[in-house]
Formats: C-alpha cells, structure tokens, sequence
C-alpha cells in the first residue's frame, strides 16, 4: 500500500477505517526512531523491545479514539514515555527518570558503524557512533529523554513540556544543557 | 518566549543523525511479527460487521463468532413460535393433520379429536410412528359416548368456529392408518399437552427478549459512557444490568469513557460499582488508557477507586 505523501494522521484514519496496510506504513515510518527513543533512554535491548511492542500495541488499540487535534508523533511519544513510566513503576523504581540508570557500553548505547560503508569510513563511524553512546551515557535522564524526543520525535519544546509534565522554560533548559554537554562531551571524547 | 525548540547546535543534532543512521541495531523480529500481527487482527475485527454490532459477551473467545449466537438463537425462537402457533391456525383437514391423511381416507370427522401418540411432544415434530395402537376397549366405549354426533366423512378446507387445530406430527404421519377416536380423558391430556407447549415457548421466548433487551441495555451503557452523557448514564445504572458488559473488545463501559477522556462519565462508573481494573481483551485496563491520554483526572478518579 502506498504512502509516500500521505500524513502520519492519514495513516491512522485510514488504519481506524480496517486498513491495515497504512498501520504498517506507519510503523514502517517510526519504528526506527520509537525504538530508538526507547532503547536510548532504557539501557537494555530486552526491556526496549518489550516497551516497543506495547506502544505500538496501545497505537492499534486506540486507533479508533485516535483524534488528529494533535501531531501523530507527539501521541506516539507520549505512549511510549508513559509507558515509560509505567515500567519503572512496575519495576519498584523512581516514578522520575534521574533513576534510571543507563548502561553505557550496552548494546543499545553502542553506535556502530555500518560494516558495509568501507573500511575507513566505517572506522570513523564506530568512533563517532562510540563517542555519541558515551556521551548520552553521561547525560542526566531528563536531560536525555528530552534531546532524544527532540532529536527522535522532531517535537518542538512545547510538546516536549507537556508530555514530560514539565514548564516550557524547564523543558527548554534541559534540551540547552543536553546539547551543551552533549557538545563538550564530543569534544573530550575526540 | 520562542516557541521554536533551541537548536542552535545542529552539529550535535547533525553527528547524532549520522550515528543512528550508521547504527545496524534493530528491534527484534519478534516484536515487528508481534506487532504486525496484532494490528492486522484489530484491523480485521473493525472491518467485520460483527464488529458492528457490539454484541456483549463476556468470553473474548466468543468474540469472532459473537454473532451466531444471536442469528440462530433468533432463528430458534422463530420456528419454535411457528411450530407451536401456526398449528392452531390450520384447518383440521390440513395435509399435514396425521389423522385426516391416511391414504387418501377421510377423517371420521371435521372435528376428529387427535390420538395422544399423534401429538408432538417436542418443538422438532420428530416422526410420528408407523400406526397408532389399537383402541383398548375402554377407549372404543369412551370414543361411542364421545364421538361427534355428525360425524363428516369430507375433509373440510376451512376450520370451524372452536375447532381445535391439528399439530404437525410429521410427513410420515400422513401414511398412518386412522386414528381411532379418542376418549374424553385423552381429549383432555392431548389438549393440554398442546396448551402446555404453548407457556413453555412464550417462557423461552421471553427469556430471549430479556436477553436481548441486556444487550441492547449494556451497548447503551457503553454509548452513553463513550458520549459522556451522564443522565442517561445514571438512568441506565439504575436498571439492573451488567455494569462491566463487555464489547467486541473486551472494553467495559468505563473503559470506553476512559479513552474518550469522558471523566464524568468515569466517575458516575465507579459510583455504579464498574470495576476499576476490568482490562480488555487487550490486557489494556483503564488506569493504563488514562495513562496514555495523560487525563489526570480520570487517573486520580480510577486510583481512588482501587486501580492499579
């Protein structure tokens, strides 16, 4: 099924409809960065994949109900940060995302290259890749999750406060001090 | 205050876009299939008409087939209704009366009362037998006292005023020899017999009105829960109906208020006695679809309630 062009909202109204070729349209267009999203702030593959599947179940679930009052991603993310939340509640962790503990070095923090770009340039890739994982490892939680909504989910600020419960001022200063020593990092690392 | 996200340092933002794209992890094949598989199911519940229908029963096993149970159950109370009824309306001289039809012979009479063994004694008119018993000598001496005064050797086409109507006992009846005529007391216990089949096919039927009636209430619980209209919420509450009747889905009332952001509509659930933790056949409860929707509300309102 075609759905080059077609809004993400499209999708889900056509997929509410009993399409389920536009479900997979749309899975197709955010698995990558859902799972990303979600391994990158987790720290372990297992527990991301678990997550994954139930944000994309609770999608399926409530296409129905699903209203386009706003952006598709910016409901997506918010599943998946609740469900998010849910999971560490489940795991008799802090509700707040300063718990978590992320697993630098773990395979989902491990960047690496893409073995058939070349020899060189997948030499520089694994470093950058390598550098970057560090560099998210050191962030503070809320700090990650917002640049990884930012940067994962293409939301402005605004979405990023509302889904994380947090001011717009909050929400901005931590995507400023994520990149800021996201930045610094980087350059230690080199 | 900008409203634009600071992105000043797109070199950050540049060199992550190039790692992930670099990256070769991915999700598990297992969850894609899982994925997959399960919005293809949804998709292929939302487009069967039985989807449609909102029928309420509770195992979600029963939930693909969910309308058979009606259809034939209809079907069922519609012959059995015609079984029972429609026999008092035919003319006794029917080609169906078992005992009008023995190989062309008339009917002692318009009014020839029915053999007790002619009578059917179950809604499915199984084959009557072959040939009716002799008459015991008591029954001839009843049947002299008893029988009709004139009797008419021709078949009537239409049934006389009072005249009882002859139940159908089946085609195989129709080679019986004649029926010899009953005493007053087989009379008696062929007429109740039939009369009894009658309450008994009005009890079952009702019974299938109730229930559709609960469908019917339980699917306008769950409208009025997912509209958010409250009056007719609590109207409906009062009756005595399934306060946790189920969808297609497995979804409660509450559960459909819950994703309809419908927070009055939750509480006057709860004040009902629906239960708080009633998961649909998803595995998804309320406090987790609040959750989604982020309606503190409705989260606040189900914790107080007990869920978990």
């Amino acid at each position: 099924m075609e759905d080059a062009g077609e809004t993400d909202e499209a999708l889900m109204a056509r997929y509410a409809r009993g399409e389920v070729g536009a479900f997979e349209a749309l899975y197709r267009r955010h698995e990558m960065r859902t799972w990303r999203y979600l391994t990158r702030n987790i720290g372990n593959r297992a527990t991301a994949d678990e997550l994954m599947q139930d944000v994309w179940f609770a999608v399926a679930r409530q296409a129905p109900t699903y209203r386009a009052t706003a952006r598709f991603t910016t409901w997506l993310f918010t599943i998946a940060h609740n469900r998010m939340i849910d999971w560490m509640r489940t795991n008799r962790t802090q509700a707040s995302l300063e718990s978590l503990g992320y697993e630098a070095g773990s395979v989902i923090v491990q960047l690496t290259a893409e073995p058939s770009a070349g020899p060189l340039a997948a030499v520089q890739a694994e470093e950058e890749s390598s550098a970057l994982a560090a560099a998210l490892g050191e962030l503070p939680p809320e700090q990650r999750e917002a640049f990884l909504m930012q940067v994962e989910g293409d939301l402005g600020v605004e979405e990023i406060a509302a889904i994380t419960g947090v001011s717009f001022e909050t929400a901005k200063s931590r995507l400023r001090y994520a990149r800021a020593k996201l930045k610094q990092s980087l350059r230690e690392l080199a | 205050m900008s409203e634009q996200p600071p992105r000043e340092d797109s070199e950050v933002d540049a060199l992550y876009r190039r790692a992930s794209a670099a990256d070769p992890n991915r999700p598990s094949e297992a969850v894609r299939r899982a994925v997959l598989g399960h919005a293809a199911k949804l998709a292929a519940e939302r487009r069967s008409p039985a989807a449609a229908a909102n029928l309420d029963f509770k195992r979600p096993a029963a939930n693909e087939a969910r309308w058979r149970p009606a259809t034939y159950g209809g079907l069922a109370a519609a012959v059995l209704a015609g079984l029972i009824i429609v026999p008092h309306y035919l003319p006794s001289s029917s080609p169906r009366g078992p005992a009008a039809t023995t190989s062309g012979a008339p009917a002692p009479g318009a009014r020839a009362p029915v053999a007790p063994t002619e009578i059917a004694p179950a809604p499915t008119a199984p084959p009557a037998p072959a040939a009716p018993p002799a008459p015991t000598a008591r029954q001839l001496a009843a049947g002299a006292a008893d029988a009709p005064k004139s009797p008419l050797p021709e078949r009537s086409s239409t049934r006389a005023l009072g005249e009882e109507p002859q139940p159908f006992s089946g085609y195989a009846a129709q080679n019986a020899a004649p029926a010899p005529a009953p005493a007053r007391g087989e009379l008696d216990s062929a007429s109740s017999a039939r009369l009894g089949a009658v309450p008994r096919a009005q009890a079952r039927m009702s019974a299938l009105a109730g229930r559709a009636a609960s469908i019917d209430s339980a699917t306008a619980l769950r409208q009025a829960a997912e509209s958010g209209d409250v009056t007719r919420l609590k109207t409906l509450l009062l009756e005595q109906i399934d306060v946790d009747a189920r969808d297609s889905a497995g979804r409660t009332a509450l559960m459909l208020a819950v994703l309809h952001g419908q927070s009055q509509a939750v509480d006057a659930l709860l004040a009902g006695g629906a239960d708080p933790n009633a998961a649909d056949s998803s595995g998804n409860t309320p406090l987790r679809a609040a959750t989604d929707g982020n309606e503190s509300a409705i989260i606040e309102a189900l914790r107080r309630a007990g869920a978990h």
